[in-house]
C-alpha cells in the first residue's frame, strides 16, 4: 500500500516535471501571438508571470504553488485562475465520464455475459462481431456518425453543447464506446472460462437449473476481473474526452487542453495534465485496493 | 486465475514450453485471418500505388467544390468518390492519406517493438535484481501517465512532422511489448538449453540474439500487430482534432477532421475516411486476434 502511494507520488512528480520541461522548451511564448507588443510591455508581462526568472526558479515556484493547490494564473483568460477553470471543466468532464462509464460498463457486461453464456453459434458470432466492431471504431468516427444520423439527418437530438438533458444523450453514448468494448470483451472471456470450471460442472450435476448456475455461480465469479480494468477504463474515458468534447463543443478538460496547447497557455496545460494525472493515479490505486478486497487470492499473489 | 493456483505444480512448465511451438499450417485456415490479411494487403497496395490510381490529389478544381460521390445526383465522372471543398479528388486524397496513416502505424510498431524487445529481454536477464525492478517501475510510471496529453505535447514540441509523431506514439506503446517479451524470455530462461549454453561458457549477447529473440519471434510479431492499429487510432484522433500531422501532409484522420468541419454540406468527406479507418482497424484487429489465438498456450 505504501509502495503504491510512493509510486503514485513519483508518477505525479514525473507528470509535473515532464510537462513543465516540454512546455518551456516549446517554440514560442504565450505572449507571442496576435499583434506585436512593444518589447517593454512584453518584458513587463513576462516579469508579472515570473517568465523572466531562470527555469529552475520558475519550476520551484510552480511546484510550491501546486503543493498549496494553486495552479497559477491563466495566460489567456486573464481574469481567471487555472484552478478556477480546471475545477469547472473537471466537473463537466467527470459528469460525462461517469455517465459513460455507467452506460458503457453495464451494457458491455450484459451483452458480454450474453455472448459468453450463449450456446447458439449465431448469437455468439453476432455479438462477437459487435465487440470487434466496437473496439475498431475510433471515438471521433462513432461520435461524428451519431451526430450525422441523429442530429443532422433525423433531427431527433441536439448536435452540440450541454444545455438540456437531451443534449447529454449523444456525447454520453459516444463516450461509452470504449467502456462498452472493454467490458464486453472481458466479460465474454471470463464467463466462458468460468463456465468450464469444475465447480460449475458440479453444480450442474447437482441438478441446479442453467439459469441459476449462470447467475449465481458463473456471473458472480466472472465479474471480479472486471474491476481490474477500471484503471484502463478511466484512461480510455480521458482519451475519449478529447474527441468527444471536440465534436460536441463541450467546455471540459479535453477541449480546454487542446485550445490551451494551441494558445501556449502553459499554466492551463499543466493544470489539466496534473488533474488527469491525479485522476489516473487515484483510479489505479482504488482499483488495486478494491481488487484485493474482492479477490483474496490476489493479495497472496502480489505479496510473493 | 484460480486454475493456476490450484495446479501450482511443476507441471505448469509444460504450458510455457508450448508457447515456442512454431505456428502450425492452420494459419490461413481461419477465414477471418485470411480475409483480413487480404483486405489489409489491398489497403497496403492502395497506399503504395496511391496517387497513381486516380487524378492528382493536389490539383484544385475550383469549379468543382464538394462534388458528391457516385451515384448521388450531381456527381462528376472521374471523381467517383466526390471532391473536397477545394475540388480536390477525394479518392486520391484517401490514397495519399492511406500512405501517411499506414506509415505512421507501421513505423510506430517497428520502433516500439525494437525498443520493447531489447528492454524486455534485458529486464528478463536481470530478473530479480534491483535493475529489473527499476526498469519495471519505469514502465508502471509510463502506464499511469496521461498518455494522449503527453503525446500531444511531445509532437507539438518536436514539430508535428512524421518522425516526431512516430516517436511520440512509440513513447507509450513500447512498454506493452517490453512486458510481454520479458515474461516470455523469463520462461525461456528456465529451460535446459540455456543452462547448457551457460555451462559451455557462451556469451550473453549471443544468447540474446541467437536464442531469446528468435524464440520470442511469434510474440514479437503479435505485439507489432497489436501496436499498428493502436498507433493508427491515436494518430487519426490527433489529426482529427487538429493536433496530428501538419499540412501539406494529410492522414485519414486529417481528412475526417476536414469532413467533420463540412459535415452539413458534404457528409461524404467524413464518411469515406471514416469507412477507411474503420475497415482497416477491423482487419488489423482480426489479424491480431487470430495471431493471439495461434500463440495462446491455453488453446493449443
Amino acid at each position: 500500500m505504501l509502495q503504491r502511494l510512493l509510486t503514485g507520488l513519483l508518477t505525479l512528480f514525473v507528470v509535473i516535471s515532464l510537462t513543465f520541461v516540454l512546455l518551456r522548451l516549446m517554440p514560442g511564448g504565450p505572449f507571442d501571438q496576435e499583434r506585436r507588443v512593444p518589447p517593454a510591455i512584453k518584458a513587463n508581462m513576462e516579469a508579472c508571470y515570473h517568465l523572466n526568472e531562470p527555469l529552475w526558479k520558475q519550476y520551484l515556484l510552480y511546484v510550491g504553488g501546486v503543493a498549496h493547490g494553486d495552479l497559477g494564473p491563466s495566460y489567456k483568460y486573464k481574469s481567471r485562475t487555472v484552478t478556477d477553470i480546471v475545477g469547472e471543466a473537471t466537473f463537466t468532464s467527470a459528469k460525462l465520464g461517469f455517465m459513460a462509464l455507467l452506460v458503457g460498463g453495464l451494457s458491455g457486461v450484459a451483452l458480454g455475459a450474453m455472448a459468453g453464456l450463449s450456446r447458439n453459434r449465431w448469437v455468439d458470432g453476432l455479438l462477437t462481431l459487435l465487440g470487434v466492431a466496437s473496439i475498431s471504431t475510433p471515438l471521433f468516427i462513432f461520435g461524428g456518425l451519431l451526430v450525422l444520423l441523429f442530429a443532422l439527418t433525423l433531427n431527433w437530438l441536439p448536435a452540440a453543447t450541454l444545455e438540456t438533458s437531451a443534449h447529454y444523450i449523444l456525447p454520453v453514448l459516444s463516450l461509452s464506446l470504449m467502456p462498452f468494448s472493454y467490458a464486453f470483451l472481458l466479460t465474454r472471456t471470463t464467463v466462458r472460462e468460468t463456465r468450464s470450471r469444475q465447480y460449475v460442472l458440479i453444480k450442474r450435476s447437482e441438478g441446479l437449473s442453467e439459469g441459476t448456475i449462470a447467475v449465481r455461480h458463473v456471473l458472480r465469479n466472472s465479474l471480479i476481473p472486471l474491476v481490474s480494468i477500471l484503471g484502463p477504463l478511466a484512461a480510455a474515458i480521458i482519451t475519449g474526452s478529447f474527441a468527444v468534447e471536440y465534436i460536441f463543443a463541450i467546455p471540459g478538460l479535453g477541449r480546454h487542453f487542446v485550445t490551451a496547447v494551441t494558445n501556449r497557455d502553459y499554466t492551463l496545460v499543466m493544470g489539466i495534465t496534473i488533474v488527469y494525472g491525479v485522476a489516473l493515479i487515484l483510479f489505479n490505486t482504488f482499483t488495486d485496493i478494491l481488487y484485493g478486497f474482492l479477490d483474496p487470492r490476489l493479495r497472496e499473489e502480489s505479496r510473493s | 486465475m484460480s486454475a493456476q493456483l490450484i495446479n501450482a505444480s511443476p507441471a505448469s512448465n509444460t504450458v510455457e514450453v508450448k508457447v515456442k511451438r512454431k505456428p502450425s499450417t492452420g494459419f490461413w485456415r481461419t477465414p477471418k485471418m485470411f480475409w483480413s490479411a487480404i483486405f489489409f494487403g489491398m489497403i497496403l497496395l492502395l497506399a503504395i500505388l496511391g496517387p497513381l490510381l486516380g487524378p492528382d490529389p493536389n490539383v484544385i478544381h475550383s469549379n468543382l467544390p464538394t462534388v458528391p460521390p457516385w451515384p448521388l445526383p450531381g456527381y462528376t465522372s472521374g471523381h467517383w468518390f466526390g471532391t473536397d471543398d477545394l475540388g480536390r479528388d477525394l479518392f486520391s486524397r484517401l490514397a495519399v492519406g492511406a500512405r501517411i496513416s499506414l506509415l505512421i502505424g507501421l513505423a510506430t510498431a517497428l520502433v516500439s517493438v525494437m525498443i520493447g524487445t531489447l528492454y524486455g529481454t534485458v529486464a528478463a536477464i536481470l530478473e530479480g535484481k534491483m535493475a529489473d525492478t527499476a526498469m519495471m517501475r519505469l514502465i508502471d510510471i509510463i502506464y499511469s501517465l496521461p498518455g494522449l496529453m503527453i503525446v500531444i505535447l511531445f509532437s507539438v514540441f518536436m514539430g508535428r512532422g512524421l518522425t516526431s509523431l512516430v516517436l511520440a506514439l512509440s513513447l507509450f506503446s513500447w512498454p506493452d511489448t517490453a512486458r510481454i517479451i520479458r515474461g516470455q524470455v523469463i520462461s525461456i530462461k528456465r529451460e535446459e538449453f540455456v543452462e547448457a549454453f551457460h555451462s559451455m561458457g557462451g556469451h550473453v549477447a549471443r544468447l540474446i540474439f541467437r536464442h531469446y529473440i528468435p524464440n520470442t519471434a511469434g510474440l514479437i510479431v503479435l505485439t507489432a500487430t497489436i501496436t499498428v492499429p493502436r498507433a493508427i487510432l491515436t494518430e487519426s484522433t490527433l489529426s482529427f482534432i487538429g493536433l496530428g500531422v501538419e499540412p501539406p501532409l494529410s492522414s485519414w484522420g486529417t481528412l475526417a477532421g476536414e469532413g467533420w468541419q463540412l459535415v452539413r454540406v458534404a457528409p461524404h468527406m467524413l464518411l469515406f475516411p471514416a469507412v477507411m479507418i474503420f475497415t482497416t482497424m477491423i482487419a488489423l484487429n482480426l489479424l491480431g486476434d487470430g495471431l493471439r489465438e495461434l500463440f495462446d498456450p491455453k488453446k493449443s
